[in-house]
């Protein structure tokens, strides 16, 4: 019983990160109709202003914020340069074009800074752990779930309450008819892509607390469970997203803690293959977007 | 001089021209329809004033300035706003996003009030139904919501694209109704309409289009008197 409460909380931590991810993922598909697989990359540039934080002394408090800063203006400066070119091309255009960002990415951050994964310093507080009766937690799922929490609600008051927001979701729905009511594309996109960068900000600071460490390739393999995420939520859905995050997260960890020794060398084909599932049995996803294959600008 | 001049207007989808050179113009607190038959390029007209579609070759102005190749947004801040064919209201937003969203370009905001108090005069059910999703409306409501939303930004020319599309006749008739309606509160509109019997009714003049072209214009007397409409709808122009 508190192995599975154990991994109950580490399953929530992780599904919490996948969820962030996945719905950068879906902000930035539900406007432009494009997967942005540079989203990993973000990831990445937050990671290194982490460690560079580090090595410069600056107190963590700061270089959280800075990291996700960084993220951010990476994420718009990404649309001004790579993506806003191809913005009317055809889906597979743009899809290619985020490949060619990620790559170009990946080979500047091998070339510029290391080659081989780096160590980034963390506040000693993170890796320690809170007991609550018997049960232990480490202060970083406790963290990871709180910042999982606070993004949810606040995105959620975003695209409720803010003319920004209610204009995201109505250009997500009909991009023509919003331009008609004077939402600007380039405003709504831009918002979109720097929402995208928040949220990928925020994953890598919870990604690298728990590992410690950044490497030129950090951002694929996040990335890649956030794709598989919105698939199983649904693509370009919101709330899709955020299920399917935690849905692929306690996949994982509860494969990991109860499959069988014997079995454990095959606990991704095993995870995919609930993935694969879930899918049969839901063809859209799990909360499919009503706005899928609507026209874009 | 007239507040929208249209000057031989051509839209070209690919290798297929819709509009062939179209020329029109709306006078201040006019109610003007483009009349004929599916297909004839009414809706590409509309299209293209709002810059929804390219125009390949013509001009646009507005109150004396070529707005030929402003982009859709930036027409709605002048005041040029369209309703759109088939209502086009954000299913998933509610009635009262769905109107905040449409004062979204709105110039002033200083009548932002007002605004509201008139469309919800106009149409009472909005009030009642505003926490509601736009997409669990009627048809007949779908449409008065897409034109109450085309009224938050204080329009100063509204374009109508086919408002009786698709809706029951008793609804259509207050469809109608509202139109003379907005007119008689000082609304220039361009309306685009099949039902040519009864826009002849309400409106001060029409341009009958077809193949993409007009082929009669006059005022809603002299469309009514002569056998021009029925020509264009048999298409032996």
């Amino acid at each position: 019983m508190e192995l599975f409460l154990q991994q109950t909380v580490n399953a929530v931590a992780l599904g919490g990160t996948y969820a962030l991810l996945a719905l950068g993922l879906a902000i930035v598909f539900s406007v432009m109709g494009m997967i942005n697989f540079a989203h990993g990359e973000l990831m990445t540039i937050s990671g290194y202003t982490l460690m560079y934080c580090g090595i410069a002394g600056v107190p963590f408090v700061i270089s959280v914020p800075l990291a996700i800063l960084a993220a951010i203006l990476a994420a718009v400066l990404m649309e001004r340069i790579a993506f806003r070119p191809v913005r009317n091309a055809s889906g597979a255009t743009m899809l290619v074009t985020s490949f060619a960002v990620a790559t170009i990415l990946q080979i500047l951050f091998q070339n510029l800074i290391a080659t081989r994964s780096k160590p980034v310093a963390l506040p000693e507080g993170l890796a320690q752990s809170v007991a609550f009766g018997d049960f232990l937690i480490g202060v970083n799922k406790l963290a990871a779930i709180g910042a999982t929490i606070v993004m949810l609600i606040f995105l959620n008051w975003f695209l409720k309450r803010t003319s920004v927001g209610i204009a995201m979701r109505a250009a997500a729905e009909d991009f023509p008819v919003a331009r008609l009511m004077g939402v600007r594309a380039n405003a709504v996109i831009a918002g979109a892509f720097a929402l995208s960068g928040l949220l990928a900000g925020v994953a890598s600071v919870l990604w690298v607390s728990q590992r410690a460490s950044v490497d030129p390739l950090m951002g694929f393999v996040p990335v890649l469970k956030a794709f598989i995420a919105s698939i199983l939520g649904g693509l370009g859905s919101l709330t899709g997203a955020v299920a399917g995050g935690f849905l692929l997260g306690f996949i994982e960890i509860y494969s990991t803690a109860f499959l069988p020794e014997s079995l454990q060398e095959f606990k991704e084909p095993i995870g995919l293959a609930v993935v694969v599932l879930v899918l049969l049995w839901r063809p859209n996803g799990l909360i499919p977007s009503a706005n899928f294959g609507t026209e874009k600008v | 001089m007239p507040l929208l001049t249209v000057s031989d207007l051509k839209v070209r989808y690919g290798p297929v021209e819709a509009v062939r050179g179209v020329s029109l113009n709306v006078e201040e607190g006019e109610l003007v329809a483009l009349l004929g038959a599916n297909g004839a390029g009414k809706s590409s007209t509309l299209n293209a004033i709002v810059s929804l579609v390219p125009a390949a070759e013509g001009s646009i102005s507005f109150r004396g300035k070529d707005v030929t190749k402003l982009p859709t947004e930036m027409l709605v801040r002048r005041g040029i706003t369209l309703c759109p064919e088939g209502r086009r209201v954000f299913s998933g937003l509610t009635v009262a996003e769905n109107l905040r969203l449409g004062s979204y370009g709105r110039a002033d905001t200083s009548t932002l009030s007002d605004s509201y108090d008139q469309v919800f005069e106009l149409f009472p059910i909005l009030k009642e139904r505003e926490h509601q999703f736009a997409g669990t409306l009627s048809g007949g409501q779908q449409q008065m919501l897409a034109i109450a939303r085309a009224l938050m930004i204080d329009p100063k020319l509204l374009l109508l694209d086919e408002p009786s599309l698709g809706l029951a006749p008793q609804i259509v008739e207050s469809i109608f109704e509202l139109i003379a309606k907005l007119r008689a509160q000082g609304i220039t509109i361009l309306l685009v309409e099949q039902n040519v019997a009864m826009s002849l009714d309400i409106i001060d003049r029409g341009y009958l289009v077809a193949g993409g072209a007009v082929v009669a214009s006059g005022t809603a007397e002299e469309l009514k008197s002569s056998n021009i409409v029925e020509e264009a709808y048999l298409g032996a122009h």
